[in-house]
This record gives C-alpha cells, structure tokens and sequence, in this order.
C-alpha cells in the first residue's frame, strides 16, 4: 500500500508527458554544459529534465511532488529571493550567504516548521560554500527534507536544492543528488 | 525559488469555489448576525464556511500561529469579547481570535468569526482601544457577513472575469504567497480585502462596536497612520488588512469626519499599561523577524522605541547591531559598538561575540576576531554554526602563526 501513491503520481507524471513537450529524460552519461558556460555538471540518468534552457533547472524522477532537484546560477547582484528584501553580496561569507537563505524561509507563507537539522561549511568543485539541511511541512501539512548547496563565486550564486518527502522518498534519491553536486565543476576554480 | 505547484493548484481551488456555490444570480443583500432578520446560514454560505474551516484546520496546525503566550492570546480574545454585541450572542458565529507569528501588518477574518492577527501589527500597537479598533473592523465583517456578500458579488459577475480576476493573482505576488499559509478564503480576505463600500461600512460599524464597548475612539485614527507609515516605509502598495479600496488616505479623512461629529465629545478606555504588559514582548520577536525579512527601517524604528524603554537590553542592543551590519555596510564602528554594548549588559550572551568576531574576521582584524569567537564557542558550545567558526577560526590561527612577510 505504502507504493500505491508513488505508483498513481508516476502514472499522473507520466501521463503528463505524454502531451508536454518540456520534459525530456536525462541520457545515461547526463553530462551537462551551462548555457552561460559557467559549469558543467553530471544530470542523474534517466531523471526527467525540465528542457527550457533558462534557470534554474528542474529535475524529477517519478513527479515533482516526490522529488525535486533544481540548479538556480544568478549573478549575486541579480538574486531575488521571494519571501525576503534581503540581498546577497559577492564579499559575504558562505555563512552569511546560508543566513540570508534561511531567513527566506524563516519568513516563507508557503511553508511551515522549518526546523534546521545541519548549517555548516562545504567546497563544491574547490570553491568555498555552504550546505543547510532542513525539514519542513507543506502547507497541506506532509512533512519534506531538504538538503542545500549554495556557492558564492566569481559574482555568481550557485544554488543546489533537493527536496523530497520526508518519508523514504527522501533517502531513496539523495544519492542522485550528492552524485549530481560531487560532478559539478565551475569553470576558474582552482 | 517558488514550488511551482503549490500556486496552480489555487487556481483549481477557486474554479472549485465558485462553481460549487451554484449557478445563476444571488442576492447580495443578507441580514447580519445582529439582526433580527438573521434566519440562520444559506446553503451556500455552509459551503464558504466548510472550505473555510479546512483552511482553518491547516493553518491552526502549523508554526505559523503564536500560541506560545497563552496569557497574551487570552488577553487578545477578552477585548475581542468585549466587542461583540449582546445581538450577535447564540447566533452561529464564534469570534476566537489567533495570532500569526508574522512582522507584516496585517489581520483577516474568516466569515465564521475566526479572526487572525499578525503579531507584527500587536506590537506596533500603543494601547488596548487601538487593539479594539482593529477587532471592531474585523468583527464588523464578520456579522454584516461580508464574505459571503464579497463571493455572491464575484459568483454575479460574468464567469470568465470573475475566475480571471482571481486567477491573476495566484500567479505570484501578495496573495499568491498567502494563499500558502492561509488558503484561499482567508488569503482573498486579507489581501483583496472588501468592495469600497464594505471596507468603508466595516469602518464605520467597527469605530461603533469599540466605541460602545467604552473604548476612546479618538484612538482608531493612529491604527490608520501606523499602517500608513508602514506602507511609506515600505513602499509598499496598500494591499493588508484595510484592504485597497477606498484608499488609505480618504479612509482616514472619514474617520476623522466621524471623529469630528459622531464621537466629537466622546472619551473612553485607553488602557496602554495592560496592552503594554501582554504585547510588549512581540517586539523583539518582531524586530528580529523584520531584519529577517528585509524590512530594515521598520525593524530600525521599533529598535529604537524599545530601546529607549528598555536601554539595558542585550539582545535589543545585538539586533541593534544586526540591524547596521544589514542595512548600513559602512557603519561596522556602530554594529561594533552596539555588540559591545550587549556584552556589557549581558557577559554571557554569545551571539554578540560571534557576531563582533565575524565583523573583525571579515575586515581582516585577526587578532580582535579570535578571543571574540573563542569565548562564543566557549560560551555556546552546540551552536548551530560552530562548523564555521571552527573553520575561521583555524585560517585566523594559521594566518597569525606565520610571519606577516611571507603572508
């Protein structure tokens, strides 16, 4: 029984694409060059793709509503977040960057008990940065995990975001995910 | 980045809304709860107050709601009490009033007399009758039934326009970020607000309920002008609980018109001790959430007023602090002072350490950061960000144990 929602929402996913010209499957090497060329980074294979060549990029594998991976690369002056006029700035620090991202969903209407499991720091293709791991409830109260990458470099914000399910679904793909961000090389680091 | 889902599915919700309430044209005109031609609830009005009760349910279940402070909910709901007219007692509305853990300045009602008040505006209060100014108007749309006037208009007009116009704003924006927390009933409420007329009748009822319920009406203005502030400050547009029409300024001249008539010689309850005593602890809440959400002088006039009561505050001095390192990147000699000003008051209060430590480290002042992010780590020994510290604090000690030419 504990299937039978995974089972109706790929039916449902599925069923959408068939009529959706947006989506594409992510081929078995799953290399990816950025449009600006910024980075290249490793898709999960046969993960479907969200096609417009526009940030950020989306990816699922059986529906957005089980998992969700998205890459957003602005440049720093450019980043808008939604719930906060807060901005972010080339000179921060990766904990400063994290602060700002985590007051965005402190002050988020669309999510609730944001609760933040791990804020530390990290290098992502040698570059200096941030991961944050948190739960949260949706609005419709199902509970979600997320883990967090973000990187300030070169004028630019790379934000990596994994979001699934609390429960299994989360655990199921987060190795996609770390693979996905363990390829990621961003061009001028050393 | 926005969950794209979470929104379309507030389209679906209201094409769901306004086709269940039925077809064909209904009148507008419905007795309120007062009075003695109130024959009980409509058909569709049980179904505007079933969806707005599922919308309740979710939103009483999350963090959102500031339930930590019995004492100041409770407080919140007696004066609300007091509003409500002997009329309207045994009728099928319950005023209960909840708090939303939430800077902005903002309340809405749910047509069954749930009333939901943004801490943020609490704490920008001065006294109890402004407190019952804001109730009055909220209570008012509740018993003139409002709400279900405000879908009967929409559900009149011509189908197309009607979804339109609610669709287009579940795009983005305002509403579109509150139809998360509060749904689609409460989020329209509190962000659309009413027609003019509405809006302008909930005025003039609520200035009624509080004056009647003996407080000074001469307070209801100053609601208007910290709101209008707020808006100035912000450069917002005038989209809360007032809702945009008729506009803010033209709603304060009625008032003032009816001040200057009506309520002429009328005194009454003011009461700002009791009103300070339960919401005097929002403030800093608020201002913490204010700084959070960007909203830098808001949180900085806040700051001030409290400071200036409680001038020996730690934690108001460090937001203090936060406040000039957020809003003033040139003013890290006053964010320093405001930090040492903290420590001064409160020797134990880690976060002003890191937060001075952080600003040394970042100007390349090593040798002023390390005791600072030592002693917050000593003080603080599970925070939450002691990944970084560890890390700025092993650069500070290689960078200092080498030689200044060769670094």
């Amino acid at each position: 029984m504990a299937r039978l929602p995974s089972l109706l929402s790929l039916l449902a996913f599925l069923f959408l694409l068939a009529g959706c010209t947006h989506w594409s499957q992510v081929e078995a090497r799953g290399e990816m060059h950025s449009v600006s060329n910024l980075y290249t980074i490793k898709l999960p294979p046969h993960w479907w793709r969200y096609t417009p060549d526009t940030s950020p990029l989306v990816l699922t594998r059986d529906g957005l509503a089980l998992q969700q991976i998205s890459l957003q690369n602005d440049r720093v002056s450019r980043r808008d977040f939604e719930f906060t006029e807060r901005k972010l700035a080339s000179e921060m620090l990766p904990q400063e960057a994290a602060e700002v991202v985590l007051d965005d969903l402190r002050s988020s209407t669309a999510i609730s008990d944001l609760d933040v499991l791990e804020n530390g720091p990290t290098t992502i293709s040698g570059a200096p940065g941030f991961k944050l791991v948190y739960t949260y409830h949706t609005f419709e109260g199902l509970p979600k995990k997320a883990v967090r990458y973000g990187i300030l470099w070169k004028k630019q914000f790379y934000d990596l975001l994994y979001t699934a399910p609390a429960r299994h679904y989360f655990d199921e793909h987060l190795g996609d995910f770390e693979n996905m961000v363990a390829s990621m090389n961003i061009r001028g680091v050393e | 980045m926005r969950t794209p889902l979470w929104n379309r599915s507030s389209w679906l919700g209201w094409l769901l809304v306004l086709t269940v309430l039925g077809s064909g044209c209904i009148s507008t005109n419905v007795a309120s709860f007062e009075s003695d031609d109130h024959t009980g609830l409509t058909k569709d009005e049980r179904r505007l107050w079933s969806r707005a009760l599922e919308e309740q349910e979710l939103l009483n279940a999350s963090s959102h709601i500031f339930d930590a402070d019995t004492a100041l909910v409770r407080y919140v709901n007696h004066v609300a009490q007091r509003l409500v007219p002997e009329a309207a007692t045994g009728t099928e509305i319950d005023i209960q009033v909840r708090l939303i853990r939430s800077p902005y300045l903002n309340a809405f009602a749910y047509p069954n007399g749930a009333i939901y008040v943004h801490t943020g505006l609490l704490a920008r209060m001065e006294n109890e009758a402004q407190l019952a100014t804001l109730l009055g108007h909220e209570i008012s749309h509740v018993l003139d039934r409002h709400a279900l006037r405000n879908v009967r208009s929409l559900k009149n007009k011509s189908g197309f326009a009607a979804i339109f116009s609610l669709a287009s704003y579940t795009v983005g924006g305002l509403l579109g970020s509150l139809i998360g927390v509060m749904g689609q009933v409460g989020a329209y409420a509190a962000v659309q607000g009413y027609s003019q007329s509405l809006e302008a009748d909930a005025d003039v009822a609520g200035l009624r309920l509080m004056a009647e319920a003996g407080y000074d009406p001469h307070e209801a203005g100053k609601l208007f002008q910290l709101l209008q502030q707020d808006l100035a400050l912000m450069k917002e547009d005038e989209p809360f609980f007032w809702g945009s029409h008729p506009r803010l300024q033209q709603r304060l001249q009625t008032y003032q018109h009816l001040l200057n008539t009506t309520y002429g010689n009328q005194q009454g309850l003011r009461n700002p001790e009791p009103f300070r005593t339960h919401a005097e602890r929002l403030q800093l809440m608020t201002i913490e959430q204010d700084l959070g959400a960007g909203r830098n002088v808001p949180a900085r006039l806040l700051l001030e007023d409290y400071l200036d009561t409680h001038p020996t505050s730690a934690q108001a001095h460090y937001l203090h602090g936060q406040y000039y390192r957020q809003a003033e990147p040139d003013a890290d000699s006053l964010a320093l002072a405001a930090y040492a000003e903290a420590r001064t008051h409160a020797p134990g209060f880690a976060p002003a350490y890191q937060a001075a430590g952080m600003l040394h480290y970042q100007a390349g002042r090593l040798a002023e950061a390390e005791p600072l992010l030592t002693e917050y780590l000593r003080l603080h020994p599970s925070a939450s960000d002691r990944g970084y510290i560890q890390q700025y604090l092993r650069d500070i000690r290689q960078q200092l144990a080498t030689p200044d030419d060769s670094r």
